[in-house]
């Protein structure tokens, strides 16, 4: 089973921690430069969007990754608890943030569905789940 | 978390070389910099040391783009790394800007 | 110890009570009264003080109170496992417990807030019709201080049986209901796409024009327009993200912007410019528009476009096929303020374009394999030269031949444009 998961605090530390943690899957799995290079930047647009959106302010949540590869799909999985957040559908709600970083979510989003082939959510048993799916071989 | 940017003045323009991961929390820097040499005639930014680049740093190209056009300047991009350039093309964002694979080759074209 | 239970009286009186709500099963639709008809009944039969159910949430993976006389409907909440209630849950086993306090497994924390002192316990889970959960049934306090006896333990389980039916029904009912308003918004979606759409395309010797939207079963958000604005044609292809109603108006809503932009617009560019603004400004549903617009001059063959994030068209010529050099910039209602870079091109007599949405290069057929461009190319190669109306047929049967009877997952919109013959 090619299957692996890391939990981290939701936070930028945190963050880096994972995409660490996906760097070395992606080395252990000898994904293609491309693959890799592209699904490090729609993981790092998802995970900066829910750290500043979709935690409750004061409660360090918890996120949680799973990556596995299934020949030739690479599959991401990121789940995260807190109130129901779906970063695909809403921007960023926090209307403190300026224009401009509000709107930086829009694009985020745009690009993590052009870098994947397929990015959904789903709310699972008190969860947020993001499932994000990339071929090696398209 | 710091982003270095050389800065190296020739007779043809002004080049800028970040260095580093242009994310959210070094965009903000890369904008204060970039931003303050809007004013420049003809601009080229080299990325061939950027090894990382996120929707935040994509805003800060483009809002230098919009900068450098109000001044009557010209911008060009070049030597993007292969994973820059793949981000910039699915963002459609290659589209919007001139792209060199050079510094010559930029201020070359920005002279023409 | 359990009193003697079995007189011959009181056996026809609890068969009697269940007769009734299976009647009352039969008749009554509504959950609620149904559900409180058992409860009462139950109660009032097997002789127990208090009864209560729960229902089971499985996204939350717990009982929450339904039904009581003394509580508020979801003013418990019990997770699966704990307490007696959550037990008989989580094993789908009917338990009978005659002193609660003397049971590790009985969580005295209800009595503490409602000041009850329950001594015997009877509950017994509600299944649906596939042995799932979906709730429990609870009895409280054997009337006279006894305990329960194995022949409540029967009555109980009859009576949980005739519950557990009807929630299952109504379940089954709700979601009949649910289907038919998606469906019934799918079909309005539907509705909203296909009146937006252009109703005739202009032509005449100096032009020929097609297009076709086949839409997918769930509205993908294609659309395609073209209007004549002094002595050019306007003309665009372009596809929502998103499906459903909400991607359909959002289309409404860039088709009447294209409509505005193109009567005062001087190009495309700013065409594209102008519309951006406006979809991106506010953009809370995060939807965005890929879009390829162009304008045709008739007189001279020249063409002028702009590609926010389109796949690019195919010029036909009767010497060949190629791309048409036009990368795609960000699509509209990304990022505000972008300035659409413009690309010119001519099309001389017989020279034609070929737009189409990805729906067309990324068909699936059964085996999940995408059509792709190059088969789309030796189409085109092949049939360049059709007139574009039957062009856009042969196309369109060749991506259904393709996916072979797999439901299409978006639309296919394909748009054909050639330029006349010379003068003459």
């Amino acid at each position: 089973m090619a299957a692996e998961t890391i939990t981290a605090e939701a936070s930028a530390a945190g963050v880096s921690g994972l995409a660490a943690a996906f760097d070395g899957f992606s080395r252990r799995h000898v994904l293609p430069a491309r693959v890799i290079e592209a699904s490090q930047v729609a993981l790092d647009e998802l995970l900066s969007n829910i750290v500043k959106a979709g935690v409750e302010p004061g409660n360090p949540a918890e996120i949680q990754v799973s990556f596995d590869f299934l020949d030739p799909v690479l599959e991401i999985v990121v789940s995260y608890n807190g109130a129901p957040f779906d970063p695909l559908a809403r921007k960023d709600p926090d209307t403190r943030a300026s224009l401009d970083d509000r709107a930086v979510g829009g694009l985020g989003i745009y690009l993590v569905k052009k870098l994947m082939d397929s990015v959904t959510y789903e709310r699972v048993g008190g969860e947020n789940r993001l499932r994000m799916t990339k071929r090696i071989d398209a | 978390m710091s982003l270095e940017i050389r800065e190296d003045r020739r007779e043809t323009g002004l080049l800028l070389s970040p260095v580093g991961r242009i994310d959210s929390n070094t965009s903000g820097e890369l904008e204060r910099a970039l931003l303050a040499k809007g004013a420049e005639p003809r601009l080229v930014v080299d990325l061939s040391d950027v090894e990382y680049v996120s929707s935040a740093g994509l805003r800060v190209f483009l809002m230098l783009a919009r900068k450098v056009k109000a001044a009557d300047g010209r911008l060009a991009l070049c030597a993007l790394p292969p994973s820059v350039r793949q981000v910039f093309d699915l963002a459609g964002f290659t589209a919007l800007f001139t792209v060199e694979s050079s510094p010559d080759q930029a201020f070359e074209r920005l002279s023409s | 110890m359990p009193e003697a239970e079995g007189t011959l009286e009181r056996s026809v009186a609890r068969l009697n009570s269940l007769l009734e709500v299976s009647r009352a099963l039969a008749v009554e639709f509504d959950l609620d009264p149904l559900l409180a008809m058992i409860l009462e009944k139950a109660a009032s039969i097997l002789e127990a003080e208090r009864s209560t159910i729960f229902l089971y949430d499985p996204s939350a993976r717990s009982l929450r109170l339904h039904l009581s006389a003394e509580l508020a409907r979801g003013s418990v909440v019990v997770p699966l496992g704990v307490g007696i209630s959550g037990q008989v849950a989580q094993t789908r086993q009917l338990l009978n417990i005659p002193d609660a306090y003397a049971d590790a497994r009985f969580n005295p924390q209800f009595d503490r807030e409602t000041g009850f002192r329950t001594r015997s316990i009877l509950c017994a889970p509600l299944l649906s019709h596939k042995g799932a959960l979906v709730g429990v049934i609870q009895l409280l306090n054997r009337v006279g201080g006894g305990t329960f006896g194995e022949d409540t333990e029967e009555m109980l389980r009859a009576f949980a049986s005739i519950a557990g039916v009807a929630i299952d029904r109504a379940t089954l009912v709700e979601a009949a209901l649910e289907a038919e308003r998606a469906e019934e918004s799918l079909r309005l979606a539907h509705d909203i796409q296909m009146s937006m759409l252009p109703r005739h395309l202009p032509t005449g010797p100096g032009l020929d024009m097609s297009a076709s939207l086949t839409p997918a079963r769930s509205v993908g958000g294609d659309f395609y327009d073209v209007l004549k604005v002094g002595d050019r044609v306007w003309f665009a292809v372009g596809d929502t993200s998103g499906k459903g109603v909400g991607a359909a108006l959002f289309t409404a809503m860039t088709l009447t912007l294209f409509r505005v932009a193109a009567t005062i617009a001087r190009d495309p560019g700013e065409a594209l410019s102008r519309m951006n603004r406006e979809l991106a400004r506010d953009n809370e549903s995060l939807m965005f528009v890929t879009v390829f617009a162009g304008t045709l001059d008739l007189a001279s063959g020249d063409v002028v476009y702009a590609n926010a994030g389109h796949p690019a068209p195919y010029i036909l010529r009767p010497d060949g096929v190629t791309a048409l050099d036009a990368p795609p910039s960000p699509a509209l209602g990304v990022v505000e303020a972008i300035d659409y870079p413009l690309g010119r091109m001519n099309l001389a007599p017989l020279e034609g374009l070929l737009l189409f949405t990805d729906g067309v290069t990324e068909a699936q057929n059964p085996s999940g394999a995408l059509w792709g461009s190059e088969p789309l190319e030796v189409f085109l190669r092949d049939r360049r030269m059709d007139v574009c109306a039957k062009l856009i047929e042969r196309l369109v049967a060749s991506v259904q031949a393709f996916e072979a009877g797999a439901p299409p997952a978006d639309d296919l919109t394909v748009m054909a444009l050639r330029r006349g013959p010379p003068n003459g």
